[in-house]
């Protein structure tokens, strides 16, 4: 057992002050990195020390092992916590971590090496007998990667081996858009990963990503903390996740949760990792893959749980023994989390830059706000455009919709476009009301998802309140005796 | 002691720029374009307005010129306009074509025929007097015409580009 | 200063015979002027709104600040001229407020005969300008007329005080110091094309606006050349080539978008300081002068009653209360002024003459400006008051009024004849405004007086060689005097003629008052002179 006395967060925005809370709680210390480009994180004014590290452009910062190394030692950490994204799934940095003589939360970087690579983790899980989607892996033989994709058959998801997040994808549906996806796949995954080789899939038609929280400790005991839904996506990137999945048959849940712990357990995975998996229509379910991480979602299984898995993770790394089994687990109510985005999803999704003039944190009963931005901050394209996760919670998905919407509304970000506005629209739409959630919903229900024009009344009070907020460079006092004369005429 | 304050601005939604409306921010209501409008300051940044009889709480905060606007959880940006400024384009004769406002010689051409250009990206640069000058697309679309070699010469309100909108019949 | 005490009994019937009678004259007043000022021919609004042209007074809400006052100059001048038609003269006058500040606004009206110029809408804009330079306003012209009407060219054109002064007022304006902007909104043409070039600023509007010297078909004319009006002086050619004019609008709102703005960045001047107070209401309702003062100037009434209803609080301070009673004197505030008033209640003999002065004479010391109410049938004649002096004290009344150099504003309540006019300040006397009541006179003498004198004359011509007149002789020659002279005498013709500046409700006399008082605080007072005789 190893306690943990101050932690260093290789992270930043939402997740490193989510991190710092949990950690204070605990009594341990924390450290958060700051760059030139990125001051104004609410984590860095909650943690007990900051420390500059730097990098151009400055997600290089985060992705730089000896850099992040180096700040943690310095300030004395006895543990390093990655997050998500960034070095979380790097098993190089995990090995580092160990090798500097730091607990790293998360699991073995072997787990990762093992369970983190697409490739591997999907030959470890056929082994397992867990199902599998057809696919082609092109570093077992690039030379007959193409072949071997057509062989999986159409339509198909072409991917980056190394990458996640929704980036480094893309579809093709017939034998004709195979080579445009192949070339496109492979420079976005060396942008983003570093890494080009591909992976080809079978594409499920209107599948259902149901992914499973799975929770281990280094005695070898695994459990699974639930099901997650997070179908409702665009670009392959998640926008709305809930738990439990609705709609999902009871048996078919069971199944899929007990899978995930047994190849968590055969993996000997630790401390926190989630199982992803397909469902298709018939209800038939493939393994997909394994982050070997804590995920962006994962407050909608804290809602559901009542439990605090970064506590869980850090108590797991300092070597305790999972302080609940399978049993003990109990789950309440529906938990729904939106993603509030800096972009326009009218316009195609694209991506705004700006600067958070007004912030208003929705509150309220059952709402959980995870502000990744503080009011003043500049929202650039230096980073990721998630400015913050709004997760509700309800005694049923009924409440737990209606609390959302509420919520979406009191949503404010003004002085850059956030995704708010689009989210309850989604959530207003009978389909999702009614459960019908795969990842095609935003595609299929497109045209009824466009904003509503404005209304002249609307128009006019908006124009009445921005005259009202507009700065008093004309403003004038009508002295006397015209004040009082008003608008007399003789 | 009566008090008037009031504050009259110019202000359009960037959606429908050519529609400009007239807000006069009285002590007694706003009026827009003419029409009384209720609405009131609750707090830094928050408003009450009234809609179909019902209140609904507003956010609003300005930066420059722009004022940023919630209501129901949509926001928008509102522009305030500089009624000095030039309003629509100026006195070019030729939609999209951009004239020499002086004698001089291109320096340089940075766009080609056919290019697709944004508002503000560099077409050529000419030099007159001694001083260069960048002449920039003034809107976005598909460069039409770019009648001057580098080296040539030209006089005062000769044509040096001329653009079109991406769609528009030749 | 103590509340003045009424008198007047308003259950009384000769108080409801006065206010019915007035009431009567006030309704046909607010029939004219609104008339005057709204009523136009369908085909005249219609060929605006194809122009896509405001009217006037909409230009006006547009341009002056929201929810404040607006005193109209001569909303009646030509009301008795050119058959009628002419509303106004076609152009609108009067002082507004602009981001908090006095302006004065000289507007053509297009919905009247086209904006054309008529010799009364020269004398207008003439007048418009000397209260711009007496007063120190800046002015805005909003530009929009057809140009001179040439039938009578020989009235607007050549005179001293004719259109040319226009323009020289203009450069004496700017000479001054103060801020001239013109909003072209239609044609400037020929002589009009110098208003906005010799304004400090000049918008104009794309499309509407033209300035040029000779218009397209005077330059066909004169050498040939076929051009547009837009081509020859519209929007796009002044600002971007001859430099004429200094902002184009895309429309009319836009004009007056960009007029506050340019207004907005010229400084405001200090103000004359004068002994000035938080204003207050007058303790009695003013609604009571409709029956205080009576239709028929020959009726007398006590001017303390009107000095009650139109100053703060009712309050006055009497100077000399028991010598010279038929002048009262004394220091009120209105809106917060300190003013001095001198009102008539009767014939002006030797001591109220020289109260008078007195008076006056104190109040341009002490910088306070004065107000004259008028009602007044002359100086008392015969042998006793002239062996007194009555002329030489007339005469120390209007040299005094003259040589004051505080502001002076003059409302004729009643009856205005002979020197007394003079004495009290008449059109004549620079006056910063002078205004009318709706039932009051101005005549050299009395209708019935000049009729009776005029017929005598000639009744005793006829009697010299012989002729004995029956009464029916004697009213033809008596009946024709007597009408004429009624006419002429009334206000509506004074104010056609503009010999003043405005009829007024008798119960707008305290704002009217107000505003061109604090109005006139922006011109500095002039040098103080002698100290104060004893006269």
């Amino acid at each position: 057992m190893t306690i943990i006395k101050k932690l260093f967060i290789a992270n930043r925005a939402e997740i490193a002050l989510r991190i710092v809370r949990t950690a204070r709680r605990m009594g341990i210390a924390t450290v958060v990195p700051m760059h030139s480009q990125d001051q104004f994180g609410p984590a860095l004014n909650e943690a007990d020390e900051t420390v500059e590290v730097f990098g151009t452009p400055a997600v290089a910062a985060w992705l730089d092992i000896p850099g992040i190394m180096r700040a943690a030692i310095e300030t004395g950490c006895d543990a390093i916590h990655p997050g998500y994204g960034f070095l979380s799934e790097n098993a190089a940095f995990a090995k580092a971590v160990a090798e500097a003589g730091l607990v790293f939360v998360g699991p073995p970087a072997s787990v990762i090496e093992l369970m983190g690579d697409k490739i591997t983790a999907r030959r470890f899980a056929a082994t397992q007998g867990m199902p599998v989607i057809p696919a082609a892996d092109e570093a077992e033989d690039p030379a007959t990667f193409e072949k071997r994709a057509f062989a999986v058959g159409f339509p198909m998801l072409v991917k980056g081996a190394a990458g996640g997040g929704g980036k480094g994808m893309q579809i093709a549906r017939r034998a004709e858009d195979l080579a445009n996806a192949i070339s496109a796949a492979r420079s976005e995954s060396q942008r983003y990963f570093g890494d080009g080789r591909l992976f080809a899939e079978r594409f499920v038609e209107q599948p259902r990503h149901i992914e499973v929280q799975v929770f281990g400790d280094n005695q070898g005991n695994v459990i699974h903390l639930g099901e997650r839904e997070c179908s409702i996506q665009r670009r392959f990137q998640k926008l709305i996740e809930e738990s439990p999945a609705p709609t999902l048959p009871v048996g078919l849940r069971d199944r899929i949760c007990n899978a995930a712990v047994t190849l968590a357990a055969a993996a000997k995975y630790v401390n926190a990792g989630t199982v992803e998996c397909i469902v298709s229509p018939d209800g038939e379910f493939f393994f997909l893959e394994m982050n070997t991480r804590l995920q962006v979602e994962h407050p909608v299984t804290e809602m559901v749980t009542g439990l605090d898995l970064v506590e869980l993770q850090l108590r797991v790394a300092q070597g305790e023994v999972l302080p609940l089994r399978q049993a003990d687990v109990q789950f309440s109510g529906h938990a729904i989390e939106c993603r509030i985005l800096a972009e326009d999803a009218d316009a195609g999704f694209v991506p705004d830059i700006g600067k958070v003039l007004l912030l208003n944190m929705p509150a309220g009963p059952g709402v959980r706000f995870d502000c990744g931005v503080t009011q003043g901050a500049p929202v650039t394209a230096d980073f990721d455009s998630l400015l913050a996760k709004l997760v509700v919670h309800g005694a049923d998905r009924t409440l737990a919709i209606s609390r959302m919407r509420s919520a979406l509304i009191e949503t404010a970000m003004l002085g850059v476009t956030i995704n708010n506005d689009f989210l309850l629209r989604v959530l207003k739409h009978p389909a999702f009301a009614r459960g019908e959630t795969d990842t095609g919903f935003l595609e299929r229900h497109k045209a009824e998802l466009a904003p509503v024009a404005l209304t002249l009344a609307e128009r006019q009070i908006l124009l009445a309140v921005a005259a009202s907020a507009a700065p008093d460079i004309s403003a004038t006092r009508i002295p006397e005796p015209y004040a009082s004369m008003g608008a007399w005429r003789n | 002691m009566a008090q008037l304050n009031f504050k009259m601005t110019t202000l359009l939604f960037p959606d429908i720029p050519e529609t400009r409306h007239q807000v006069q921010v009285r002590t007694d209501a706003v009026y827009v374009d003419g029409s009384s409008v209720q609405v009131r300051k609750t707090a830094a940044g928050s408003f009450i307005g009234y809609l179909d009889g019902r209140g609904e709480r507003l956010r609003a905060v300005a930066s420059g010129d722009t004022i940023y606007v919630q209501l129901r959880g949509r926001s928008f940006a509102v522009n305030r306009v500089d009624p000095t400024r030039a309003a629509a384009s100026s006195a070019a004769d030729v939609p999209g074509a951009t004239h020499a406002p002086m004698p001089g010689v291109v320096i340089s051409l940075v766009a080609i025929l056919g290019q697709h250009v944004k508002k503000g990206d560099a077409l050529l640069v000419i030099e007159s007097m001694k001083l260069q000058m960048t002449i920039s697309a003034n809107l976005d679309g598909e460069v039409a015409e770019m009648p001057l070699a580098v080296g040539q010469t030209f006089q005062r309100n000769d044509m040096l580009v001329r653009l079109q909108n991406s769609g528009d019949a030749a | 200063m103590s509340r003045i005490v009424s008198k007047i009994d308003i259950a009384s019937a000769g108080y409801k015979k006065n206010h019915a009678t007035m009431m009567q004259k006030v309704e046909a007043l607010q029939a004219k002027v609104h008339k005057a000022r709204f009523e136009r021919p369908e085909r005249d609004i219609e060929r605006l709104h194809r122009q896509k042209k405001l009217t006037v007074r909409e230009r006006l809400d547009l341009l002056l600040d929201p929810g404040t006052p607006f005193l109209e100059i001569g909303t009646l001048v030509a009301n008795k001229a050119y058959g009628g038609d002419v509303q106004g003269a076609g152009q609108v006058s009067g002082i507004g407020i602009i981001y908090g500040r006095e302006v004065i606004i000289h507007a053509d009206d297009p919905s009247i005969k086209g904006g054309a110029w008529y010799p009364l809408s020269v004398k207008k804009i003439v007048r418009t300008l000397d209260i711009a330079i007496e007063n120190r306003l800046p002015v805005i012209h909003l530009c929009d007329s057809a140009g001179g009407f040439l039938p009578l060219q020989s009235d607007l054109f050549p005179d001293r005080h004719a259109a040319g002064r226009i323009f020289r007022n203009q450069c004496t304006l700017s000479k001054m110091g103060v801020p001239q902007i013109a909003v072209v909104l239609g044609h400037c043409t020929a002589g009009g094309a110098y208003i906005p070039a010799l304004c400090d600023y000049s918008v104009i509007v794309r499309g509407n606006g033209g300035v040029f010297l000779g218009g397209p078909p005077l330059v066909k004319a004169a050498t040939g050349e076929i051009v547009t009006a837009e081509a020859l002086g519209g929007a796009t050619m002044h600002t971007t080539v001859s430099g004429t004019c200094d902002y184009a609008a895309d429309d009319e709102p836009h004009a007056m978008a960009i007029a506050r703005d340019i207004f907005a960045n010229t400084s405001p001047i200090a103000k004359q300081v004068i002994d000035r107070t938080e204003a207050e209401a007058p303790f009695y309702d003013p609604k009571e002068l409709y029956g205080l003062v009576p239709t028929d100037w020959k009726t007398g009434f006590d001017m303390r009653e009107v000095i009650a209803r139109v100053v703060d609080g009712s309050y006055f301070h009497e100077y000399q209360p028991d010598y010279g009673t038929t002048m009262i004197c004394g220091y009120a505030r209105i809106w917060g002024c300190k003013v001095g008033i001198l009102a008539n209640n009767g014939v002006l003999f030797n001591d109220s003459s020289l109260k008078a002065a007195h008076f006056m004479r104190l109040c341009d010391r002490d910088r306070t400006p004065l107000v004259f109410l008028q009602n007044i049938t002359g100086y008392m004649v015969g042998r006793e008051y002239e062996e007194r002096g009555i002329t030489k004290d007339g005469a120390k009344m209007i040299m005094t009024q003259v040589g004051c150099t505080v502001p002076k504003f003059t409302v004729i309540v009643g009856g205005s004849f002979g020197a007394g006019n003079y004495g009290m300040c008449g059109r004549a006397f620079d006056g910063r405004f002078l205004w009318m009541w709706p039932q009051s006179q101005i005549a050299v003498m009395g209708a019935e007086q000049a009729a009776n004198t005029l017929a005598d004359v000639k009744i005793r011509q006829l009697e010299r060689n012989g002729h004995e007149l029956n009464p029916e002789e004697i009213a033809a020659i008596r009946d024709p005097v007597l009408v004429s002279f009624e006419a002429e005498s009334d206000a509506y013709y004074s104010t056609s003629e503009m010999w003043d500046d405005g009829i007024l409700d008798p119960v707008d006399t305290r704002n009217a008052l107000g505003m061109a008082i604090v109005a006139s605080l922006n011109a500095p007072f002039g040098d103080i002179g002698y100290g104060v005789l004893r006269l």
